[in-house]
């Protein structure tokens, strides 16, 4: 074979990155087409946060430090809808806060994907949506040392008006604290300004990307948390509420062995080209 | 009165003064009063600590002459998540003491450095850095802050299609990405290896390093960012600083060692002192 | 003015306001506790006026591009400044507490940023299928780690292989909180240092920058 022509040992060690792309495409979409169903083994960090929602003392009041990128609704946005359904079972209240404009619409669209929040709930006494804090770690230091310095609920309301903020003003007043940070840089801060300065423990939701800087503080500051869009699909079968994270997960299976089957032919190519360059000398 | 409320933990609130973390405490005094120490010493005697030049930092230099050879730009970026108001601080005055040295080379050779900002706040500052650099080298008058600056969006999906959007067109031959980065400097660091780009990168966030460590032909770790900020810079201070940071984390070695090898033979003596 | 007032007084006030509020994690006293609490109240009002200044900044720099009409610059900043305009008159008219703001942030924001997103699986693809071949040893044991860290995190590994899951988690819960806290400690140690640093002075502005060393 003449040195122009290109041998398949070649084309496998340097195939054209749109190739991989429109394999990936292509197999990634199946599942959504045909449910393969595979199972999902619950992990121990999630069921960990699963138990102590399931058990917590009626009446016991939950904050939530939310997030505000839509496209962290992939990893956590289904975790927080299955936590919402498996709240609302229960006679607990929360309330969520968050940075921003846009956390009061990433919770505005877990809650109505749920169908709402249901009858015996009620705004304000149940739950609520609090005022936006300065993003950054003077907002959150503020928060932490009063809770109140938001003023208003997200509407408008004074905290006055709001029966369930009555007693919560320092961060270690909540009986449970779940962050839904989206992103390295919050998850540290609220690490650093929340759980090492006030030494409170923290549930997570987190996105995929967060995952491996959790397990330096699990389980001692960190007890229980939901990693990406697995321990969100974890959570929905154990609420019994499979939803589009469940079903996501197939398609997350497909593109792994994609991944992993170019790697396999980019490194079959180049051995074998080493093996025939090295024959060939 | 200590009260456990179910899944907290609550501190004491006592009324007179008392020590909350002495451990912390400890560890802090150690890399402050070190690093106050080094840094005395190099502003009172003149001795600044030697710091080793980095692979990295070397091909700086190799990629910089590379773009004026091949008559391209040098894309830098001292962070997309730069700023001076947050604990990101400290690498966004690495990112800047490498754009002030890049700039330097660039106006040197006469190349056009390509800045890409996604936080207006630092602007004045990259512009400030960038026009002292032109200065030092006699250069002034060629700095144009409107073609080299440019602030592309505060999003991360912005900023990332800005950037691969500028590289795409302008083709330089060096990329050159050190300060705190977020999860779209993946494809900005693909679309610099389309090109043909040399890609150099260091960030400290932990999130984000495998992407640089994958897609980077020459990487910073971590706390690598910070030596060579302060080698590239000379500034006296910078480098006894990190002298003191090496002290810092000599002692938590020391630290951590002797916790495990008590742990390990039964005691628990050093981890209940490292809780207190 | 004097050189107390422009230089001095305000690097002093700086260096006591910051080891005040440093104290304030160390110790639990009624007026440290207070003051920091004051602080970091005005802390959020400063971070929101450098928000407003950032803003104006980068209209006053869009607008230069635009009057001097640099051939490639000049059209994006047009669009840009228009962009924020009306961000600002939105804003102005209808408040974020609007169900117009949730349609403008449905139709507009939230589509676009998931699409880009979303391309990053496509680059993470390409960039692994280009970086992992096996040339050392090193190399060999990452990507072995990759295989088993990727088939514990989806439901196919379990279905594969038990060992996968349990492989992929003694990696993290060994390997990778050993590498993470290592990471923690080298780059907090930086970011102590440098707030020293910023703490007693030596990072305001200074007069002469000196020579850094050119090869």
């Amino acid at each position: 074979m003449s040195e122009n022509n290109k041998t398949i040992l070649d084309l496998l060690s340097d195939m054209d990155k749109r190739i991989v792309w429109l394999v990936l495409l292509v197999v990634g979409s199946i599942p959504f087409i045909i449910y393969l169903g595979l199972p999902i083994p619950v992990s121990k960090p999630t069921q960990e946060l699963y138990n102590v929602i399931e058990t917590i003392p009626e009446g016991s009041t939950i904050l939530f430090h939310t997030f505000s990128i839509p496209s962290s609704y992939m990893d956590q946005g289904y975790g927080l809808q299955a936590m919402l359904i498996h709240i609302f079972r229960r006679p607990i209240k929360f309330a969520v806060v968050g940075y921003g404009v846009d956390y009061k619409v990433m919770f505005e669209r877990a809650l109505a994907n749920i169908g709402g929040s249901p009858p015996d709930k009620v705004y304000g006494v149940d739950y609520v949506v609090l005022g936006m804090y300065a993003r950054g770690e003077p907002g959150l230091a503020a928060l932490a040392e009063d809770m109140w310095v938001v003023r208003t609920d997200f509407y408008g309301t004074p905290l006055e008006e709001i029966p369930l903020m009555e007693n919560f003003h320092h961060i270690t007043d909540w009986d449970m604290i779940i962050d839904c940070s989206d992103g390295g840089t919050q998850f540290y801060r609220v690490m650093r300004i929340w759980a090492g300065a006030h030494n409170v423990q923290i549930y997570m939701v987190l996105s995929g990307a967060t995952l491996p800087m959790v397990t330096a503080y699990y389980p001692d500051m960190i007890p229980g948390y939901l990693g990406g869009a697995r321990g969100s699909a974890e959570y929905e079968n154990l609420v019994m509420a499979p939803g589009r994270a469940t079903v996501s997960m197939d398609s997350v299976s497909m593109i792994h062995i994609v991944i992993l089957f170019f790697i396999i032919l980019g490194n079959i190519g180049e051995y074998g080209k080493r093996i025939i360059k090295g024959g060939g000398e | 009165m200590e009260k456990l409320k179910f899944g907290t933990k609550r501190c004491v609130n006592g009324k007179s003064m008392i020590l909350k973390k002495i451990a912390p405490l400890v560890m802090l005094l150690v890399l402050d009063l070190s690093a106050y120490y080094f840094i005395r010493r190099a502003n009172v005697s003149g001795k600044v600590p030697k710091l080793r030049r980095l692979v990295a930092v070397a091909a700086m230099d190799e990629a910089v002459g590379r773009c004026a050879e091949m008559g391209r730009p040098v894309h830098i970026c001292p962070g997309s998540q730069a700023s001076l108001r947050t604990y990101k601080a400290s690498q966004t005055m690495a990112g800047m003491s490498v754009l002030s040295y890049i700039t330097r080379l660039a106006a040197r050779y006469g190349i056009t450095p390509i800045v890409t900002m996604a936080t207006a706040e630092t602007i004045p500052l990259v512009v400030e850095r960038m026009r002292e650099a032109y200065t030092q080298e006699g250069e002034a008058d060629k700095f144009d802050s409107v073609t080299s600056v440019r602030y592309i969006a505060s999003g991360y999906a912005g900023i990332m299609s800005g950037q691969m959007g500028i590289i795409g067109r302008e083709k330089p031959a060096a990329n050159i990405l050190v300060g705190p980065f977020s999860w779209e400097t993946l494809p900005v660091l693909e679309e610099g290896k389309r090109v043909g780009a040399i890609n150099i990168g260091g960030t400290v966030r932990l999130s984000v390093l495998h992407f640089f460590a994958v897609a980077c032909d020459y990487v910073l770790i971590s706390e690598e960012i910070y030596a060579a900020g302060a080698y590239l810079s000379g500034d006296p201070v910078s480098m006894s600083s990190i002298a003191g940071q090496d002290v810092g984390k000599i002692f938590a070695a020391i630290i951590l060692i002797v916790a495990t090898l008590a742990l390990t033979f039964g005691s628990d003596l050093i981890l209940n002192l490292l809780k207190m | 003015m004097s050189k107390f007032l422009r230089a001095d007084g305000p690097k002093l006030l700086l260096t006591v306001f910051g080891f005040l509020i440093i104290a304030d994690y160390f110790v639990t006293w009624g007026p440290i506790n207070q003051f920091t609490k004051l602080m970091t109240e005005w802390a959020m009002v400063c971070a929101s006026t450098a928000g407003a200044v950032a803003y104006i900044n980068i209209v006053h720099r869009m607008s230069r591009t635009v009057i001097r009409r640099d051939p490639r610059t000049w059209i994006p900043s047009l669009l840009g400044l228009a962009v924020m305009v009306f961000a600002l008159a939105f804003g102005l008219a209808y408040t974020f507490r609007g169900d117009e703001y949730q349609y403008f942030y449905n139709l507009i924001k939230k589509p676009l940023e998931i699409a880009l997103t979303g391309l990053l699986i496509f680059f993470i693809a390409s960039a692994s299928y280009r970086t992992f071949r096996i040339r050392s040893k090193e190399v060999a044991v990452l990507l072995g780690s990759t295989i088993f860290i990727m088939l514990m995190n989806a439901p196919i590994g379990e279905a594969l292989w038990s060992g996968f899951p349990a492989g992929g988690e003694w990696i993290m819960k060994v390997g990778n909180t050993a590498g993470q806290r290592a990471l923690l400690v080298t780059g907090t140690a930086g970011v102590v240092v440098f707030s020293l640093r910023l703490l007693l002075g030596y990072e305001l502005a200074r007069k002469e920058e000196p020579e850094g060393e050119i090869a």
